[in-house]
């Protein structure tokens, strides 16, 4: 393993833990806020005003933090027309190519959606949630964070499946035909 | 136009590209190549798919299904069945089946059954000489009711895309995953006692106290979970916050998952429940262009030509093959989300009701858990069975049967299916006995 590949590895990783690390809060704090929307209503008899609404952000953040998760993990539902669950790709260079496509839509998808997702945030900034008076900015924010994660382990993935290759192979024809 | 958002999707999965992601791009694509569109209308209609309160019930209950599996209740719950059933004929399988049903009324995902249930029960019926592919199809097939016995994630993603109540959907689940449920174990007892196995234990009333004095308090949760929305006291999504902080409460009561096994567990449940919900942000961007391009419509004008929309059976037979084709490569989630907008608009034309069409749809893709080459219990439990996926469709066989003669009742006589939710929220389903 070279030193570029296992720094590689370490970034995308320390990124992925504060991933789900951030995820995980967001996640308990949904809890918090259902739970307490369910005990203003039948307990107190006075249900919160802003929790239904602070509950659909969080669960916004949290699905799109997960879903950047699981781009690293290449967790996502694909159609499967193989019986093993794995892709029938062959060896070589065209077998990598194959393996890879999918990370590079994921990428290019990723970064387009990353400008996009600003400018709509943007437009969030003029409006606050009735309820709450949560800025929508903040809400909304949740789609370029999502796009730019997911644009760097799809580009991770990328680069690691390369160095993985050339290691295979033993050949130099690595990352340096890819990019 | 069409042929470049429906060519690019297909080429897009089949390169193995993940469905959410093929959806959005070749959204993304048409809207390009169209031209008349902003692009924003992605983020936007992606905020707007996940910007909807009863979607929140698939975390939780999902949530509740890992957490079960990690803290050992899915053990107890299996000790719980055997003092049951343990002593009927074909015992284990009888238990595998009656524990899967327990298990569907707590979490809503079959894979989690699956999983907690195949991890004890695929060995120990391999001990009892039950052959493997029998054990396995078993534990495949009862796991389906996890989602047909509710709470249920497929329905919840249903009735939130079609915009119909997730608690009367809920509700329309129990007589069919009841009816599948005694006739995977009725065929249990024959294969059973053709084989001559599984005849050992007698029943015990010390030992089901015994076995219910340790289960009882996880027992509760279906009861409270169906109880309060059964009765009308909760929405599903309260349900399912209930149950989770309940079972969360019984984990540490027990003492049976620590601080960090936890923390795995939510990192874990947070990646899983993403995988559907982000098909549900790709489907609100996928369903927009459809409607844009006047879609679903075009399907409607051209079932009406062919003369398909005059009877209801040909509407749902064209339905039900429509899912257990798709439903054999592809997860059942993701086919909701896909074909639900046209699906929904052939059913409105045909007059059918939206809830029988929900539990026609999740009935047939229960079946697709178990069908090759995609069906996830089926992977999951073959793996556990350490046997080639081949090896257990012999045995999955009689399940298919089972579940397509259920599928059938529920398409032919709806009323059976639906009186539970029609007597219980009347102010949801207006009382239409015909």
């Amino acid at each position: 393993m070279s030193r570029v590949q296992a720094a590689t590895q370490r970034c995308l990783d320390l990124l992925a833990t504060l991933n789900a690390g951030v995820a995980g809060i967001l996640f308990a704090a949904l809890t918090v806020v259902v739970s307490l929307q369910v005990f203003t209503r039948f307990v107190l008899h006075i249900p919160a005003i802003w929790s239904e609404e602070v509950a659909r952000f969080l669960f916004f953040w949290v699905v799109l933090l997960g879903s950047a998760m699981s781009v690293k993990s290449r967790r996502h539902f694909v159609i499967d027309v193989t019986m093993s669950g794995r892709p029938a790709v062959g060896a070589g260079v065209a077998g990598l190519l194959l393996r890879l496509v999918p990370d590079l839509c994921v990428l290019g998808f990723s970064l387009l959606l990353v400008v996009e997702g600003i400018g709509y945030a943007e437009v969030g900034l003029l409006r606050t949630a009735t309820n709450s008076g949560v800025n929508m900015a903040l809400v909304y924010a949740a789609i370029p964070v999502f796009a730019g994660l997911s644009a760097v382990y799809s580009a991770g993935n990328i680069i690691l499946d390369c160095f993985a290759y050339r290691e295979e192979t033993g050949s130099a024809t690595g990352p340096e035909a890819e990019d | 136009m069409l042929w470049l958002l429906f060519g690019s999707f297909v080429v897009l999965c089949l390169l193995r590209v993940p469905i959410a992601f093929a959806m959005l791009i070749s959204s993304t694509l048409a809207i390009v190549v169209q031209g008349d569109v902003a692009l924003s209308i992605v983020p936007q209609r992606m905020w707007v798919g996940l910007n909807n309160f009863p979607l929140l019930a698939v975390p939780f209950f999902l949530f509740v299904g890992q957490v079960m599996n990690d803290s050992g209740t899915s053990v107890r719950l299996i000790d719980f069945a055997r003092s049951l059933v343990g002593h009927l004929r074909g015992g284990l399988a009888q238990v595998n089946v009656v524990v899967s049903m327990i298990f569907a009324g707590i979490s809503g995902v079959s894979s989690a059954d699956t999983l907690g249930v195949g991890s004890v029960m695929i060995p120990a019926m391999k001990r009892e000489g039950y052959p493997t592919g029998f054990a396995v199809g078993i534990t495949a097939a009862s796991s389906t009711l996890g989602n047909v016995i509710p709470p249920s994630l497929m329905m919840i993603i249903y009735a939130a895309i079609s915009g119909v109540s997730v608690g009367a959907m809920f509700l329309a689940g129990i007589v069919p995953g009841i009816l599948i449920g005694i006739g995977q174990m009725l065929w249990a007892g024959g294969v059973a006692s053709r084989l001559g196995i599984g005849e050992a234990a007698t029943f015990s009333g010390r030992r089901v106290v015994a076995a219910s004095r340790s289960a009882w308090a996880a027992l509760l949760i279906p009861v409270l979970v169906l109880g309060g929305i059964l009765a009308g006291v909760f929405t599903a999504t309260e349900a399912s916050v209930i149950a989770v902080l309940y079972v969360l409460l019984l984990a540490v009561g027990y003492r049976e998952i620590s601080f960090s096994r936890l923390f795995a567990t939510t990192e874990d449940s947070i990646s899983l429940f993403s995988l559907s919900l982000l098909c549900v942000a790709a489907a609100a961007v996928w369903g927009w262009i459809l409607a844009f391009y006047a879609v679903p419509q075009a399907v409607v004008l051209w079932l009406d030509g062919m003369g398909m929309l005059g009877s209801e059976y040909m509407i749902f037979l064209f339905v039900v093959l429509i899912f257990l084709v798709i439903g054999t490569f592809m997860d059942a989630i993701p086919a909701i989300i896909l074909l639900q907008p046209i699906v929904g608009e052939v059913g409105a034309a045909g007059g059918i009701d939206p809830y029988h069409m929900g539990i026609v749809v999740v009935l047939t893709l229960a079946i697709g858990l178990i069908t090759p080459p995609y069906g996830l219990c089926l992977l999951i439990a073959s793996d556990l069975g350490r046997i080639p996926v081949t090896s257990a469709i012999r045995a999955l066989m009689p399940f298919y049967l089972i579940s397509l003669a259920v599928l059938a009742v529920a398409v032919f006589v709806p009323d059976i299916v639906l009186w539970i939710p029609r007597v219980s929220l009347p102010e949801v389903m207006p009382g239409v006995f015909p």
